[in-house]
């Protein structure tokens, strides 16, 4: 009779469903989760959605400047690098050369992979994120660096030229949705055959804009960014006066951009 | 609160027994009170010192008849009374009758037996089909078993329940393989623990899944035509073959892992080159674990689908399917075994039932019969008390009258002779007719009492009867 006695307890549906049926779950999310972690291209090491935001370094060479400069900025950078760029932004990279015309390109621009400490340990192994963060970030960025000479003596320094360029093949090429901050280490001294900051005392910045050269000068691609000027020293140190500074303050106000501050790179 | 006193008072009393005569209809003989409405003794002295009556009066004066009168109406109302008491208490014993349900409670056990027919030829024609099939299963089964040369052995069938179990428990055993897993395998993917775990699910996913076919598919060694048996062995060895060689890829996949430099590079290119090399992936404890869990749990799926239901092929889905044929079968009968049962217990509690109404009505037969004796014994001490009242207030008149007389006038020689009021006829109060029916009715009690124990024993009888006769099938098991 045993065929038709009732079952006591619990069934085997009910415990197949539950063994199953958390397996299950877990397996699911286990899957969820690794299908819609967040993956990187593997030539900008962008974020699939795109960069979170970005920085974009505009480094002076058309004046040499002295060793301790050079040591002081190239600190400067891997801090930046190391500390203070964010996972998913984008780098981009411009020299400020005698010839703008032929630096309009970023030399460098990828996205910061993110370090080990900034992942999300379960869905990421540290040995990869280590190798994608020195190896395909750090290592190449620290290379195109090291070619920067920062003794060349040019006859012109296109600085309004250079930031026309970074607003368009930087910010705007780009279209990043996120924070977007310049960061400059220059003397911040134009110098061109048409407005020269060494010749003739500099304007106040309301005259300089009256002029021709002054309105072509405008860079509307900058707009919405903020600005950190790292300034360099000049021959001339003296035409580095606070003048100088309210200048590019007004310049870059009058831009859209907002100017986080002015600080000048140690080194004798 | 006194409200309530009297509301709860007012409560009893409705609903109390009324052996007493009614007050407010049987009238209350009061002499004192008679006398003073009658002014029997203010009206003898006056009559008596006018001289009236006269001494030659043979007539009975006013008041005289007015005392009778009175008392008159008193003792017709007495006597109303008594027969209206006489006729409610005849009725109560005339509609107290324990003869229907002494009848009806004998006629119980052949009432359940047509009850328990109707209700076996409701079903009639389900449990005719149920029995059909389950007969036509059976024989199903018992051909397989000869068949097969089964004879003998009782299938070791799983059915849904256990399949649902077993489907489960081999789900999370993919899980558990691919948990373990997953710590060997993160060591060599980018998407660290969670890549780990989904890489080792995929693979242990095969590895289970195909173990428990093959599993499945070795059950047919046991078959008894010798070209099944081989493929069953041949099914065996497979998968054998296949858990090893699962271990031995997921061995080897574990083992380049960390060898590839670049997300680009080809795992497989790598693993064959390994191969060609004759180079074996167990360098490191790991490697050998993961392929150490891979072929046990190989082995538990070959194991689950070889002992996934009854390892004769073929043999389980017969064995189920008659085992459902007779379980519905047997379920109907369950069915009509309750509602049997249920008809059974009713039928009891009705003969219960009955012996109780019959136990009340007799008892409310000779509590009537003993009010009548309460009522004639009221009646008659009234009626003699409106005799005596007479006697009484009339000899006051005359007495007074007399003492009130002058002395010249005697009173009439009708003073000397009693008052009498005209013969009635007192209502019958006896009750040997009522004995008669009493002793009857508890004939019929006694009769019934005595024959409870086989009335009870006719419906369990005939309950077994019916029960029985829908349950021939178990001689087929």
């Amino acid at each position: 009779m045993a065929i038709y006695a009732q079952k006591k307890g619990l069934s085997g549906k009910v415990v197949g469903v539950m063994f199953g049926g958390v397996a299950l779950i877990a397996a699911s999310a286990m899957i969820y989760i690794n299908f819609t972690r967040e993956t990187f291209d593997k030539e900008t090491l962008c974020p699939s959605t795109g960069p979170k935001g970005q920085y974009v370094v505009l480094i002076d060479n058309t004046s040499p400047f002295p060793f301790t400069q050079k040591v002081a900025l190239g600190q400067r950078l891997k801090t930046m690098v190391t500390e203070e760029l964010p996972e998913g932004y984008l780098l981009s990279v411009f020299l400020l050369g005698e010839d703008f015309k032929s630096n309009e390109k970023p030399l460098f621009e990828r996205c910061n992979p993110g370090q080990w400490k900034d992942r999300n340990q379960q869905t990421n192994n540290k040995k990869f994120v280590d190798r994608d963060f020195n190896q395909k970030f750090v290592k190449p960025f620290d290379d195109i660096v090291h070619k920067i000479s920062l003794e060349e003596r040019s006859k012109n320094s296109p600085i309004f030229q250079m930031l026309q360029l970074v607003g368009i093949n930087g910010f705007e090429r780009a279209h990043v949705s996120g924070e977007r901050r310049l960061v400059i280490y220059s003397d911040m001294l134009a110098n061109m055959p048409e407005f020269s900051m060494y010749k003739a005392s500099l304007p106040q910045y309301a005259e300089f804009r009256k002029t021709a050269y002054g309105q072509n000068a405008a860079a509307p691609g900058l707009n919405g960014s903020s600005v950190a000027i790292n300034l360099l020293a000049a021959d001339q140190k003296a035409l580095q006066s606070n003048k100088l500074a309210v200048f590019w303050e007004q310049y870059f106000q009058d831009n859209g951009v907002s100017v986080e501050g002015f600080s000048r790179v140690e080194g004798l | 609160m006194s409200f309530f006193r009297k509301l709860l008072a007012f409560i009893v009393q409705l609903f109390s027994r009324k052996d007493e005569p009614d007050s407010d209809v049987l009238p209350n003989i009061d002499p004192e009170k008679i006398q003073r409405e009658l002014r029997v003794v203010e009206l003898a002295k006056l009559r008596g010192a006018a001289g009236v009556p006269s001494s030659t009066a043979t007539q009975l004066s006013d008041v005289e008849h007015s005392i009778r009168g009175t008392l008159g109406r008193m003792r017709e109302q007495i006597l109303k009374y008594g027969e209206r008491s006489l006729k409610i208490l005849d009725n109560r014993l005339d509609s107290i009758d324990v003869t229907r349900e002494i009848k009806r409670t004998i006629a119980l056990g052949e009432e359940f037996e047509r009850n328990a027919d109707q209700d076996i030829s409701k079903m009639d024609g389900e449990l005719t089909e149920l029995q059909q099939v389950a007969e036509d299963k059976a024989r199903a089964l018992e051909a397989f078993r000869e068949q097969h040369k089964l004879q003998g052995r009782l299938a070791e069938a799983s059915d849904g329940d256990a399949k649902w179990k077993n489907g489960g428990l081999l789900i999370a055993m993919i899980v558990i393989e691919g948990a373990g897993n997953a710590f060997l395998f993160s060591e060599g993917i980018a998407s660290g623990y969670v890549g780990g775990f989904v890489t080792a699910l995929m693979l242990s996913a095969f590895n289970v899944f195909v173990c428990f076919f093959l599993g499945r598919a070795s059950t047919y060694k046991n078959h008894i035509k010798s070209s099944l048996a081989f493929a069953g062995y041949f099914a065996f060895v497979a998968s054998l073959l296949s858990m090893v060689t699962v271990g031995l890829g997921t061995a080897y996949f574990r083992f380049v892992l960390p060898q590839l430099e670049d997300e680009s590079q080809s795992a497989i290119a790598l693993i064959l080159g390994y191969v060609h090399t004759s180079v074996l992936p167990f360098q490191d404890i790991s490697t050998c674990a993961l392929f150490a869990l891979t072929v046990i749990f190989g082995l538990m799926a070959v194991y689950k689908g070889y002992t996934w239901t009854d390892r004769y092929p073929g043999y389980a889905r017969v064995y189920l399917a008659y085992e459902d044929a007779q379980r519905s079968y047997v379920f109907v009968i369950e069915a009509l075994r309750q509602v049997l049962e249920q008809r059974k217990v009713e039928s009891l509690l009705l003969i219960d039932q009955n012996v109780d109404r019959a136990s009340s009505a007799i008892q409310n037969f000779k509590r009537s019969m003993s009010q009548k004796a309460v009522i004639k014994k009221v009646v008659d001490e009234r009626m003699v008390l409106a005799d005596e009242t007479l006697t009484s207030l009339v000899r006051t008149y005359r007495i007074e009258n007399e003492m009130a007389r002058p002395r010249d006038n005697p009173p009439p020689a009708y003073f000397d002779e009693p008052v009498t009021f005209v013969k009635a006829e007192m209502p019958d109060f006896g009750t040997e007719k009522d004995e008669l029916k009493l002793a009857e009715q508890e004939r019929l009690m006694h009769e019934m009492i005595s024959s409870l124990e086989t009335i009870r024993a006719r419906i369990q009888s005939s309950f077994n009867q019916k029960y029985d006769q829908v349950q021939p099938l178990q001689q087929l098991f």
